[in-house]
């Protein structure tokens, strides 16, 4: 694969992702959309070298947080596009956000452990990862309304599918824990903050029913909770940069 | 009285503090983890009971979360099952026939009830489940339990990332093959477990470098360094198992994995369902 190893792709990839948030801010939309699919056809590319980096094709790379996340943010903003919604470029902020902190994040995998050799693994983190993407950019939106540049309640819509996403991965993550270690939850630090993390959705999603809760409020939690959501998994990445890692 | 009990109980509003206290606990419990990583993984082979019996006395500073953990989840199950029952009634009492749309209604509640089925297999497995770790070696006699006729090792296989590979020197599948006292033969690998006897049994490794702090409380896990990161136990010298690499049988019996395991799936089904008939809703209008 050329793009093993080949951070140029991913710094290359980083920059017309920045050079199409400017042009979508600029109103030239359409030179944005072609920076934008050059770029991320270029992430996907690099995420995919990202399989050989140990010298024999691993899935577990490619499905690595600081490295997946833009990616999903990509499919987000395709999916918009796709569906012909001008808003599109507005994602662009957090791929390019998450794209940078990729670009400057330890590029080696972590050797995989015989119970990371499953396809539960890419069922688990696929889902996960793409919860996040959602949170973050349903974050996004709802600091538009409170700025008075979103009329819509876009936010809830993100914050729903992400909740929806993150359940499936709670599910896919208990059967794999079960195969792997023979327990559906373990107490230690990577469950408790799922199931943290999973019910500050629910109490999220409750907020609608809770009389007083007006848009604006819930816009508030739905910035919060994507915060506490970054702080968890952004200090969980943190941590794993100073595993020994291979290639890169 | 009674109804303002019940009313109290199954308050959404209630439902809302009630998540929030469980995550403030759960993030409080995740903190104590990341810093005592090995005490707490001792803690996945106890029942919560005499976890809590042995360790909240001798170590409550690390501990005191678990019982307002506890009471917080209790109580947000007794809230759903009340909030649940309550919405359904209404939906009963409202209904004009039953059909499609009224099912898919239905919906919201039914996942709740699931939540709670998932909730309360979580709390069979904490209290009632066996966890039985035995070290494995070839020619090794295993003696699960008593009633139990016993195991021995035969052989054990290891498999290494292929030659050429900047992975070659590490474990990628382990293969252990079992004899019963008939004579029959089970193989048992990392994530494909066997069953024997009501027991589920499953492959562990340790290297001994790393300390494993199972049930020694004086060693504070930080000062032996494990964390989640278990890579470097499974990585050879040689393409051949070392000495220190300790390799365990772990032998559960868990009344609560069916449980938890069907309602989630079924939660899976129905939220997608749910949902996507949401769309096709919105899409209609």
């Amino acid at each position: 694969m050329f793009t093993t190893g080949n951070h140029l792709v991913l710094y290359v990839a980083a920059g017309l992702f920045a050079a199409s948030l400017a042009l979508y801010l600029a109103k030239a939309r359409a030179a944005g959309a072609v920076s934008f699919l050059a770029g991320f056809v270029l992430y996907s590319l690099y995420l995919a070298g990202r399989g050989w980096l140990a010298g024999t094709f691993l899935p577990n790379p490619l499905v690595e947080g600081p490295f997946l996340l833009p990616w999903c943010i990509g499919v987000i903003a395709l999916l918009m596009a796709a569906r012909r919604d001008d808003r599109w470029g507005i994602v662009l902020a957090p791929l390019l956000l998450f794209t940078a902190f990729a670009a400057a994040y330890s590029k080696g995998i972590i050797p995989p452990t015989p119970n990371k050799m499953t396809p539960w693994l890419v069922a688990f983190f696929v889902p996960e990862v793409f919860a996040h993407a959602s949170f973050y950019c349903g974050a996004v939106f709802a600091a538009l309304l409170l700025a008075g540049r979103e009329p819509a309640e876009t936010f809830h819509r993100f914050m729903v599918w992400g909740f929806v996403l993150f359940s499936v991965a709670q599910v896919t993550g208990a059967v794999w824990c079960y195969l792997g270690w023979g327990n559906t939850f373990q107490w230690g630090p990577r469950h408790m903050s799922s199931a943290a993390l999973w019910l500050i959705f629910a109490a999220y999603l409750h907020l609608k029913y809770i009389p007083g809760w007006n848009v604006r409020r819930r816009a508030w939690f739905a910035i919060a909770a994507a915060l506490v959501v970054l702080a968890v998994t952004g200090s969980n990445y943190l941590h794993e940069m100073n595993f020994p890692r291979i290639g890169g | 009285m009674i109804k303002k009990i019940w009313d109290f109980l199954g308050d959404i509003r209630l439902s809302f503090w009630l998540l929030l206290a469980a995550v403030g606990l759960f993030f409080i419990g995740m903190l104590h983890s990341s810093f005592d990583f090995s005490y707490f993984r001792a803690m996945n082979e106890v029942r919560i009971q005499d976890w809590l019996a042995r360790e909240l006395p001798t170590r409550p500073g690390a501990n005191w979360w678990l019982p307002p953990l506890l009471g917080a989840l209790f109580f947000l199950g007794v809230n759903t099952v009340i909030c649940t029952t309550n919405r359904v009634i209404a939906l009963f009492r409202a209904r004009t026939r039953t059909d499609y749309r009224f099912m898919i209604s239905l919906f919201p509640s039914i996942i709740h009830a699931l939540f709670i089925t998932v909730m309360i297999g979580h709390a069979v497995t904490i209290t009632a489940g066996t966890w039985i770790r035995i070290p494995i070696a070839e020619g090794a006699v295993l003696r699960i339990a008593p009633d139990l006729p016993p195991l021995s090792v035969d052989r054990i296989e290891d498999t290494y990332f292929p030659k050429g590979s900047r992975i070659e020197k590490r474990i990628m599948q382990t293969s252990v093959t079992l004899a019963g006292e008939d004579g029959a033969k089970m193989q048992l690998s990392y994530l494909d477990d066997i069953r024997y006897g009501g027991y589920r049994l499953h492959l562990d490794m340790v290297k001994e470098k790393v300390r494993f702090t199972h049930r020694d409380h004086h060693v504070k896990a930080s000062e032996d360094g494990e964390t989640c990161n278990r890579a470097e136990m499974y990585r050879s010298r040689e393409r051949k198992r070392e000495s220190s690499q300790k390799l365990f049988l772990l032998a559960i019996a868990d009344p609560g994995l069916p449980v938890i395991l069907t309602a989630f799936s079924l939660i899976l089904i129905i939220m997608t369902w749910y949902f996507v008939e949401a769309l096709r809703k919105r899409g209609n209008e």
